[in-house]
């Protein structure tokens, strides 16, 4: 395998089927090198076949997988040279934590002064130096997620995959996960590719989010623009919360709701098409008095305790309900249910998105 | 429990039934093992007094030792050719991507269930027709059927535990299909070969009927001498070399049992390998 290889992956027109399942639809997809890229969806959604096609584990139906430019659709898995992290990690049980990550190497004809030197780099890489001589089930599922990550690392591919990696860990390791793998990933510069349905994780992880629905390609932007402007009521949806309202322009060209509420941050919308506005629930504002902008008189519904932060289910009109999110700041006091509010929002805020 | 006394109670009976039924179904069997002591050259239970002098006619007559070897060599050779062809149709038939799967599974568990007796006379036409009665190469190809059900039902419940990504890492790592097969499959697969080996050796050393039927004028196998003894001439070397034959059996037995419970402290699962 080419060992001065930059890691660009440039996915075209990939489609496979199964049967009669289109898993995956004319997806097409660029990663930059050393760019850190998620697939997310619900399962089902393309995903991991995707993934597989790019191991090599799962030949298309049509459609192409560069490297550099260069076609490896023809390749085979082992001579990608591409490492993957599974899901459950699949490490080896009959050998021990230096046999598992000394593999690549011997698959490789590595020297053993070499690879013994590579395996130590890789374990210290994920903190993991002294367990050379264990074995895999006498680790705990964190420290088995560490060896899945040195044993795909230690042989320096360009490319790096990872399919759910930290779908089997509890919340707290997860979390810590997330920020030693995005560690090492920027430490090494490797391209990453990374199947996920944790909405959570990419947003921490990533530099560019692909969400997948039906075997399409959604939308793929920056964590943030996903957030800020998701580009379908789906991504608006699966991405964060979110207060998703349908609206229809009236007769002066006004946008207003089902139940005849204009909503604030639509005035200067150019749009004449009904669609939705979509504002996330922590950019909402409730005032108790008028302060003078374009707000909404609602009625606090309901109020969801949650530590650092409360929720308002705040009622609108005679249908409609948004939950709002406020910080507990010292000095404010919560708004009781029952209480009248003044909802606003500011246009940059929201986001519209046509029908 | 609200009722400790009567829970107490089915627990004794359960106890009794059990120790009854085993009893009875290995009684009879333990009954040759002081026979085979006995010193006197009639078989009497319980015998008058005891000598090894029946386990040194088997040593010594040339029948036995010669029946035994045969069944050794016989049984050894079936378990090579069962695991060469055994294995790789367990292979094929989990990880292998072919139509009528199911099919197939049912026709290679087939002489499990077939009446011994049809698989016999089978056997026997097709080895006339090849010219090979009374030939090893007959013996081992007649007791490659029975044993070869045992390597695929074992094979194929090891290789649907085992997580089939072990493979795909392997082959990520660099390993093509050959290396991904003989440095990570073939020794995951390993405790799982060591029972279906076990298996397929007491199939064929305990093999009679089918052999009976394609041995021809040949030298006989343990199962066939012991049927001879119990024809020809009643004294107890026959319960000697039942004995010998008992150990090897139960032995064998004895070990899958140790690798299945091996193998459940290595995995720390508790799942059955002859019924998953």
């Amino acid at each position: 395998m080419n060992t001065i290889s930059t890691g660009e992956i440039r996915m075209s027109g990939i489609t496979c089927r199964f049967g009669d399942v289109v898993a995956v639809d004319d997806v097409s997809l660029d990663v930059a090198p050393g760019e850190f890229i998620s697939l997310l969806g619900p399962s089902g959604s393309g995903k991991t076949t995707t993934l597989m096609i790019i191991a090599g584990f799962q030949q298309p139906d049509s459609g192409d997988v560069l490297l550099d430019g260069q076609s490896i659709i023809s390749l085979p898995s082992y001579q990608r040279g591409f490492g993957m992290v599974f899901q459950n990690y699949a490490l080896f049980p009959h050998m021990t934590v230096g046999d598992n990550v000394r593999f690549p190497l011997r698959m490789r004809g590595v020297s053993s002064p070499e690879s013994r030197d590579a395996v130590g780099q890789a374990l210290e890489m994920v903190q993991l130096s002294g367990y050379l001589d264990r074995y895999p089930h006498q680790l705990s599922g964190g420290q088995q997620q560490r060896v899945a990550l040195a044993r795909a690392l230690v042989f320096r591919p360009s490319v790096l995959l990872m399919d759910e990696p930290l779908g089997a860990l509890d919340k707290k390791l997860r979390e810590e996960m997330q920020l030693e793998i995005k560690r090492i990933q920027k430490e090494l510069n490797i391209t990453t590719i990374s199947v996920t349905h944790d909405q959570a994780e990419t947003l921490v992880m990533s530099d560019k989010v692909a969400v997948m629905r039906d075997g399409r390609i959604e939308q793929i932007d920056t964590p943030l623009d996903l957030y800020e402007r998701p580009a379908s009521r789906f991504v608006a949806d699966f991405i964060g919360e979110s207060n998703i309202l349908a609206i229809n322009p009236d007769d002066q060209g006004r946008f207003r709701t089902e139940d005849g509420i204009h909503l604030p941050g639509t005035e200067n919308l150019a749009a004449s098409s009904s669609g939705w506005v979509v504002v996330r629930p922590e950019k909402i504002h409730l005032n108790a008095e008028a302060t003078g902008q374009p707000s909404i008189p609602a009625v606090v519904e309901e109020v969801i305790y949650g530590g650092d932060v409360d929720r308002y289910r705040v009622r609108l009109g005679k249908s409609s309900t948004i939950i709002a999110k406020q910080q507990r700041h010292a000095g404010n006091a919560p708004l009781q249910p029952g209480a009248s509010v003044h909802v606003h929002w500011s246009d940059h805020d929201c986001a519209f998105l046509r029908q | 429990m609200a009722f400790p006394s009567f829970h107490r109670m089915t627990r004794a009976v359960s106890v009794v039934v059990i120790a009854v039924i085993a009893l009875f179904m290995v009684a009879p069997v333990f009954f040759v093992v002081p026979v085979s002591f006995s010193s006197s050259s009639l078989i009497i239970f319980p015998p008058a007094g005891y000598s090894l002098r029946w386990y040194e006619a088997y040593f010594t007559v040339p029948e036995w030792t010669r029946a035994t070897v045969a069944s050794l060599m016989i049984a050894s050779l079936t378990t090579v050719v069962a695991l060469l062809l055994g294995v790789p149709a367990a292979l094929a038939l989990v990880r292998g991507n072919l139509r009528g799967k199911a099919v197939l599974a049912g026709l290679f568990l087939l002489p499990l269930v077939a009446p011994v007796i049809l698989i016999a006379i089978a056997e026997f036409g097709l080895l006339s027709r090849l010219g090979l009665i009374g030939t090893i190469p007959g013996l081992v190809i007649a007791h490659t059927t029975v044993a070869m059900p045992f390597v695929v039902v074992v094979i194929s419940a090891t290789l649907r535990r085992m997580d089939a990504n072990h493979e795909l890492a392997a082959m990520s790592l660099g390993a093509n299909p050959l290396a991904a097969f003989y440095h990570v499959t073939l020794p995951l697969l390993r405790p799982g070969i060591i029972i279906a080996s076990l298996l397929a050796f007491i199939a064929s050393f305990n093999e009679f009927l089918i052999t009976l039927f394609v041995i021809g004028a040949s030298e006989a196998t343990l199962p066939i001498q012991l049927w001879k003894g119990v024809r020809f001439e009643t004294n107890p070397t026959i319960a000697a070399a039942s004995t010998i034959f008992l150990t090897v059996s139960s032995l064998t037995l004895l070990g899958v049992e140790a690798m299945k419970w091996r193998q459940r402290r290595m995995t720390g699962s508790s799942g059955d390998l002859l019924s998953g």
